[in-house]
């Protein structure tokens, strides 16, 4: 399947916080719907209709064209047994694939290893915005971290640019390896010059694009130009990693307002993204992986809605084949699980499709487990 | 006071606390190296924290509820603390006897955990068992408040024996049998949490460890070799009797305190990097009746202590909260310091929020490209604003060694300011070379700051000042 | 307890609020003030991490929400700060003048901002840091006089000071110390209805009474957790009759006495359900269930942090707790005959 292509590549947009899946993919033509969101609803006549069931909120037009072009899977219903309504761990079960234990690695993590064993391209996952998120850690997994693309590198707190030059110049003397340092100096030597190299390549990358394309000037936005202009200099990455502001899909309160900014941004920031591959003619080997760690509660508390389970996730690229995926869940009241939505697709049967249809892996050892193949690949 | 003093008080402050600036470390050897040794071990003689103060101005440290808001708190606390080791010994142990975040979700539980730490961390390591087997944070992140009479859960029984006191095996051998993790778990039966009172709407409630009798295996259990209707008190007894249990806190003080050891899971199979350190502490575990405060003592007063200059990687908690004591910023809470605790994040270490009940991985694992890149650039920032007191206490005195200084002379006190630092020759002479690369080095013009702060930035730049 | 004071009785009306980032609900709650016509204005302070929860609440004492305004300040990193007019960083205390506008003190700005009761940002005085005649050290609590001069508590420098409600210095009282009419790192304030100062003076662990030129008058309390004794108390207020509300921080309670500074109760809280709260745990219906189950439930009373205490013209006591995001209610009998049976 993607052997005659170029290596494919895996562009993961996490968002964190919580998505309310029910204000997003509308059971608009389910009166439940209306009965449990008194509050947060969105009308049916604003709804985005897919079918005379439900539809996509308003605000993500962008996204309901690529999916009218038969680009985005929309995967519904998508969660794991016992889902905890808590951020952290629920968000550590999808980045470490572990829901019963505390699990010890993530699962980029375990794919950058496979993609790149000997550690040959420093740049084989690259995230977006400062620290790493868990799905990239593996122990001996280098995975750089850029907060920001424009003034990524070393030693950039030194603002003259003579000065700063020459003390590159020594650093990157002072950290080749020499004889008879031994094994820990040698390797500290050689991540200082891969540091060194890494920062270098990626600080070529903004110079090397130019497009027609604006993003809007909201963090995801950026961070999605970011990973494009990375890919279209070609250095091989194969992992791409950003995440929505802290926690902002948390709408406890004022939902309504807020998921609308929400989804306009991301919409916006998913289209921009696209259109610019296609422009580029750099659209083929990319999928886009869209998920967040939970869905909202079924029933809203007077002005927003609480930590909930069962959340939609979407798979974006040319090479997708679009349409919808597993079923909506039932809003009946006995089908509810605590006043959840209940799932009906593990997310780790997404994760193993995308590993092993589109990236090509064996995907049970990074997901402990084998899991159902989905068809959007 | 001899240059060695100093470089021996440095190392001294580094390992047994955060590092301090130079004047400190000054006050600190004239008072002499064994009394600064006594000091630290009797954190009580120092006064404490001002908690209303901290908390009059961070409101949510009183509520302790958010994550950040405790990494911040343990930070602030950390950058100034009068009682160093306590706040180390603290450190120590939460990456020794791990809970995380990510499970428990309640900061302040994880909190009272770390008083316990503070305290009884440097006291017997028997009563640090009992209290930690009855610590509610603990008792819910290895599910024995899911272990049942006929229904065992092992993770905690399995943990304490892996992880907490025996380790694996040593010299080749395994320490315990799976037997043995079985009849642990029985004996823990019983040993739960209250029930606890929903987050909504008003937050949460600490938790408290409960025996449930009912829920309790009174029965027979034979655990390494000794047979008896044993529960959790006996077994903590029982454990810390062990020549393994010497073993693993004496190679964990060694690892944390000395030197950079192979990681835990290498421990059965890879000996002590310096055996006869190890049975000294060993010894002294017994001698003291596993008195931390006692092995503490012995180690920091020993030639392989002292001996053992830059020889671990500095923990990105290390790094942070080292560099902010050296330039003297955030002596007071003021806003800023979330994005501060965080670079500690970045640099790889989540406090309170380990990646797995093993904890960090330390040593060169610390290091990777990108936490690398956030460490130098973090350090550089900090050292390179001269606009902090401790950045202009350093130009001034190095400026004070004469209105022109020699290349040696710049770089020389800048390795003295940062904590009596030593360099590679080829290093140094690098140093020496961008040094001179300006002409004339004259503490009287308008750009000697800043040229010092280049100096003090290419500095902590080099793999030298990754280690303590 | 006397014959005179022993009709004072305080009791537990209600809980107002929840924990909430946004909108209805507070984020470490640590002032309210009174308005007209049932609304309450509570100043959230929130933390770094969440800015947006930094805010004034805008409700009714009956729980009705109206609004939210102003918002903490987005960092960018630890020296990137953007300190835009009518962002708060660390707020404190609301004061209001007659036409209900609200003046916000913030002790890391040394501002004082002020905002229509719409939600309007009106405008600042000149940050002015220091120690001089009018300039402050992080200022902290503040209250108008029957004439619209702000008292402010400027507590870095150990002092009040007087100004016109445009910001102009008129007069100063107090230094720093343990004696009569001195101050440590005081905090809350109010006026009674003579016109009379009180000041939770915090590190000193006592209130202090002055009269309307700052002339010493009395002082009661002291370290420790015993009746009248106080551990950093926060804030304080006196009702129409005299009695003084005093917020016992660390001890987490609410002293009463009368108006001689002789104790007269403490109450270490009552909390029940909000309604807030109950539209929160119908929305995550399973709570209740473990509310059930939970041990300890009784702690949900107890006051944790109470950082102020204000009174109102109708006889309420209002008692924001920063650590639990409520404000619990208090009201205190009056004495005098209503009527109309016996």
């Amino acid at each position: 399947m993607t052997s005659t292509k170029k290596d494919p590549v895996l562009v993961v947009l996490q968002l964190a916080g919580g998505n309310d899946a029910m204000n997003t993919i509308v059971p608009y033509g389910n009166p439940r719907y209306f009965d449990n969101r008194p509050n947060v609803v969105v009308p049916e006549d604003q709804v985005l209709p897919i079918n005379d069931q439900i539809g996509f909120n308003p605000s993500m037009g962008p996204i309901k064209r690529l999916f009218d072009e038969g680009h985005v899977a929309v995967i519904q219903g998508v969660g794991y047994p016992q889902g905890s309504r808590s951020h952290f761990r629920s968000m550590d079960i999808w980045h470490t694939c572990e829901p019963q234990k505390v699990g010890d690695e993530g699962w980029l993590g375990r794919v950058v290893r496979d993609l790149d064993p000997t550690q040959e391209n420093v740049l084989t996952a690259v995230n977006f915005g400062r620290g790493l998120p868990r799905a990239l850690v593996a122990p001996g997994v280098p995975v750089a971290s850029v907060g920001n693309l424009e003034t990524y590198g070393v030693l950039t707190g030194i603002d003259d640019v003579d000065q700063r030059l020459k003390a590159l110049d020594v650093f990157s003397k002072v950290y080749t390896p020499m004889i008879g340092q031994g094994p820990v100096n040698d390797y500290l030597a050689h991540t200082g010059l891969d540091a060194l190299k890494g920062a270098d390549i990626l600080s070529a990358a903004p110079k090397m694009y130019s497009s027609t394309v604006e993003y809007g000037g909201d963090d995801v936005g950026q961070y999605m130009r970011n990973i494009v202009q990375t890919k279209l200099a070609g250095f091989g990455t194969r992992v791409f990693y950003t995440t929505a502001p802290y926690n902002s899909f948390d709408t406890h309160a004022g939902q309504m307002a807020n998921h609308t900014r929400l989804w306009t941004e991301t919409s916006r920031a998913v289209a921009d993204f696209y259109d610019d591959l296609q422009e580029h003619n750099a659209g083929e080997d990319v999928m886009l992986l869209v998920f967040t760690e939970f869905g909202r509660r079924v029933h809203d508390n007077g002005s927003g809605t609480d930590h909930g389970a069962g959340g939609h996730c979407f798979i974006i690229g040319e090479s997708v084949k679009g349409g919808l995926y597993g079923e909506y869940p039932s809003l009946d009241d006995d089908k509810l699980d605590e006043g959840d939505l209940q799932f009906n697709t593990d997310f780790r049967s997404v994760y193993s499709t995308i590993l092993e249809k589109w990236m090509g892996l064996d995907a049970k050892p990074i997901v402990n487990g084998a899991f159902e193949q989905l068809d959007f690949v | 006071m001899s240059d060695q003093d100093i470089s021996l008080m440095a190392h001294l402050m580094r390992r047994a606390g955060f590092g301090a600036p130079l004047e400190e470390l000054q006050a600190r050897a004239a008072k002499g190296y064994d009394a600064t040794v006594e000091e630290l071990l009797d954190p009580e003689s120092q006064p404490p924290m001002e908690r209303d103060l901290m908390m009059r101005y961070k409101t949510e440290w009183l509520s302790q509820a958010g994550l950040e808001g405790q990494q911040e708190e343990w930070t602030f606390r950390m950058i100034n603390t009068k009682r160093p080791l306590q706040e180390k010994i603290a450190l120590f142990w939460h990456g020794v006897l791990v809970t995380g975040h990510a499970k428990c979700e309640y900061p302040k539980q994880q909190m009272l955990e770390l008083d316990m730490f503070r305290t009884v961390g440097l006291g017997s390591f028997h009563d640090l068992l009992q209290g930690l087997s009855k610590d509610p944070a603990m008792v819910f992140y290895l599910d024995n408040c899911m272990s049942h009479k006929g229904a065992i859960n092992e993770n905690w029984g399995r943990e304490l024996l892996e992880l907490f006191s025996l380790g694996v095996g040593m010299d080749g051998e395994f320490n315990y049998s799976e037997d043995d993790v079985k009849e642990a778990a029985r004996a823990f039966t019983g040993w739960t949490v209250t029930n606890s009172i929903p987050r909504y709407p008003y937050g949460k409630y600490e938790a408290k460890f409960m025996f449930d009798p009912r829920d309790h295996d009174g029965d027979e259990k034979t655990f390494l070799g000794e047979t008896g209707n044993f529960n959790g008190e006996d077994i903590v007894d029982i454990i810390v009797k062990q020549p393994a249990t010497a073993r693993f806190v004496a190679r964990h003080l060694y690892n944390f305190f000395v030197a950079d050891e192979p990681q835990v899971p290498a421990w059965k199979d890879t000996p002590p990097r310096d055996i006869e350190a190890i049975k000294q502490l060993e010894d002294e575990y017994f001698r003291s009746n596993y008195d931390i405060t006692s092995m503490l003592r012995l180690l920091f007063k020993s030639d392989f202590f002292k001996n053992s200059t830059f020889a671990k990687i500095k923990s990105p908690a290390e790094t942070v909260v080292g560099t902010l004591r050296l330039v003297g910023d955030f002596t007071f809470p003021k806003p800023g310091l979330d994005s501060l605790t965080l670079n500690i994040r970045y640099m790889g270490q989540d406090l309170l929020n380990p990646p797995t009940v093993e904890g960090w991985h330390t040593g060169r694992e610390w290091i990777d490209s990108g936490t690398l890149v956030e460490r130098i650039n973090f350090t550089a920032d900090q050292v390179g604003n001269i606009n902090h007191p401790g950045v202009k206490s350093m130009i001034s005195r190095i400026g004070g060694a004469g209105s022109v200084l020699t290349a040696d002379q710049l770089v020389d006190g800048c390795l003295e300011n940062l904590g009596a630092y030593q360099l590679a020759d080829e290093t140094r002479s690098q140093l020496l070379e961008l040094a001179a690369s300006e002409g004339d080095i004259r503490s009287d013009a308008e750009g000697f700051p800043r040229q010092v702060a280049t100096m003090l930035q290419s500095i902590v730049a080099t793999t030298e000042y990754l280690f303590a | 307890m006397t014959t005179e004071i022993s009709h004072i009785n305080v009791q537990y009306r209600k809980t107002i609020g929840r924990g909430e980032q946004f909108g209805p609900g507070f984020t470490y709650p640590i002032f309210v003030a009174r308005g007209k016509e049932g609304v309450m204005y509570v100043l959230c302070r929130s933390s770094e991490y969440r800015p947006e929860g930094t805010r004034v609440t805008v409700c009714t004492t009956d729980e009705e929400f109206i609004s939210t305004f102003a918002r903490g300040v987005a960092q960018q990193g630890p020296h990137e700060y953007n300190f835009d007019d009518g962002s708060l960083v660390w707020p404190t205390c609301i004061a209001l003048d007659s036409q209900e506008n609200l003046f916000i003190s913030d002790e890391w700005l040394n501002r004082i901002s002020s905002f229509s009761k719409d939600g309007e940002y009106l405008g600042k005085w000149e940050e002015r840091p220091g120690a001089g005649d009018g300039e402050l050290d992080r200022p902290s609590g503040m209250a108008f006089d029957s004439d619209e001069n702000l008292y402010i508590v400027d507590s870095g420098n150990h002092r009040v000071q007087k100004f016109t409600k445009d910001g102009k210095f008129l007069a100063k009282f107090g230094s720093y110390g343990s004696g009569d009419g001195e101050f440590n790192m005081p905090w809350g304030i109010t006026i009674d209805s003579h016109g009379d100062i009180f000041i939770a003076d915090w590190r000193n662990d006592r209130i202090q009474k002055f009269s309307p030129d700052g002339k010493f008058l009395m002082k009661f309390g002291s370290s420790g957790s015993g009746d009248g004794e106080f551990d950093r108390p926060t804030g304080v207020a006196v009702d129409r009759d005299g009695v003084i509300y005093v917020a016992d921080w660390l001890n987490n309670r609410l002293q009463v006495f009368d108006q001689d500074g002789n104790f007269v109760d403490a109450k270490t809280g009552e909390a029940g359900i909000s309604k807030w709260g109950q539209d929160k745990l119908d929305a995550n219906a399973e709570m209740w269930d473990e509310r059930e189950r939970a041990q300890g439930l009784e702690r949900e009373k107890d006051f944790w942090g109470p950082t102020g205490v204000t009174v109102d013209d109708e006889g309420n006591i209002f008692v924001p707790e920063s650590a639990r995001n409520r404000i619990q209610v208090y009201t205190t009998q009056s004495p005098t005959f209503a009527g109309p049976r016996l």
